[in-house]
């Protein structure tokens, strides 16, 4: 099933209840949905925030069950960001020299096991989350 | 997301800032808000409970990071320079975060993000709350 939310922070805990909704449904454990959905968000939130940069538009949630994995689809029509290429940030840098932010990704990517990217025919950015059952 | 605040009085008097509901982009800044003002308004210690917090993106890492640097006397970015502002910021000034804002009853989750992160060196984080006003 798929679902669209407005790119606006506010959407983000519609766009976290579908995931939970659409996961519980397809009987997805509990702790692949944890990590599912807060990986969502923080791609999410970078689409709201560098991809649209408060220009209006949407965000397009995807939930399948796949051999045993729980996978989410995010598209969007804003421009093209492969979060893949962001290198992993040192999380040992002291607190007083630590830019703000930019751990979204880095998140993201320790709690799935593949995080991958294209660009739909039609355009913008399509970001697919898999996290693998147990067994 | 709701936030409610005690005064308890330990070797020190200790505000406590209890945040109740799910910790993301979109009240992430109230969150930073709210300290300004608690430090505008004496505030020196704080306590923040996260045991109310099921669910904490990033940006609740932020939140907690302007929130130590607030605590600290120093002055968060103004979020109305959007995200970029807060990337921004840069000092040479190593402080003391642990002095002044410690860290009580994250969920298990919410502890997690903190590690992944490593924003729990930063931290002194409690399970126990007579235990985290003794430690200020």
């Amino acid at each position: 099933m798929v679902r669209r939310i407005s790119a606006e922070f506010g959407q983000l805990e519609v766009l976290r209840q579908f995931i939970i909704e659409q996961a519980v449904g397809l009987g997805a454990d509990s702790s692949l949905t944890e990590d599912v959905v807060l990986a969502a968000n923080e791609i999410a939130t970078n689409t709201i925030e560098h991809g649209y940069r408060g220009q209006q538009g949407t965000i397009e949630v995807e939930v399948r069950m796949i051999d045993g994995s729980l996978v989410v689809h995010l598209r969007d029509r804003a421009p093209s960001f492969n979060p893949t290429l962001v290198p992993t940030p040192d999380i040992n840098v002291p607190l007083h020299k630590r830019r703000f932010g930019g751990m979204g990704i880095h998140i993201a990517r320790r709690l799935t096991d593949e995080l991958s990217y294209a660009v739909p025919v039609e355009g913008g950015n399509e970001i697919t989350l898999v996290k693998k059952g147990q067994g | 997301m709701d936030m409610f605040v005690d005064n308890v009085q330990g070797r020190v008097s200790v505000t406590i800032l209890r945040l109740h509901g799910a910790l993301d982009s979109s009240n992430y800044e109230a969150v930073i808000a709210k300290v300004r003002d608690m430090h505008a308004a004496g505030t020196r210690d704080l306590l923040l409970d996260l045991g109310g917090v099921p669910f904490m993106g990033s940006s609740g890492l932020i939140a907690m990071h302007s929130a130590a640097l607030l605590m600290h006397g120093q002055q968060s970015p103004d979020p109305e320079y959007g995200w970029q502002a807060f990337h921004d910021v840069d000092s040479d000034r190593n402080i003391d975060i642990r002095q002044h804002l410690k860290l009580l009853n994250p969920q298990p989750k919410i502890a997690r993000t903190l590690e992944m992160t490593g924003m729990d060196q930063f931290f002194d984080i409690y399970t126990e709350q007579q235990s985290a006003i003794a430690a200020f």
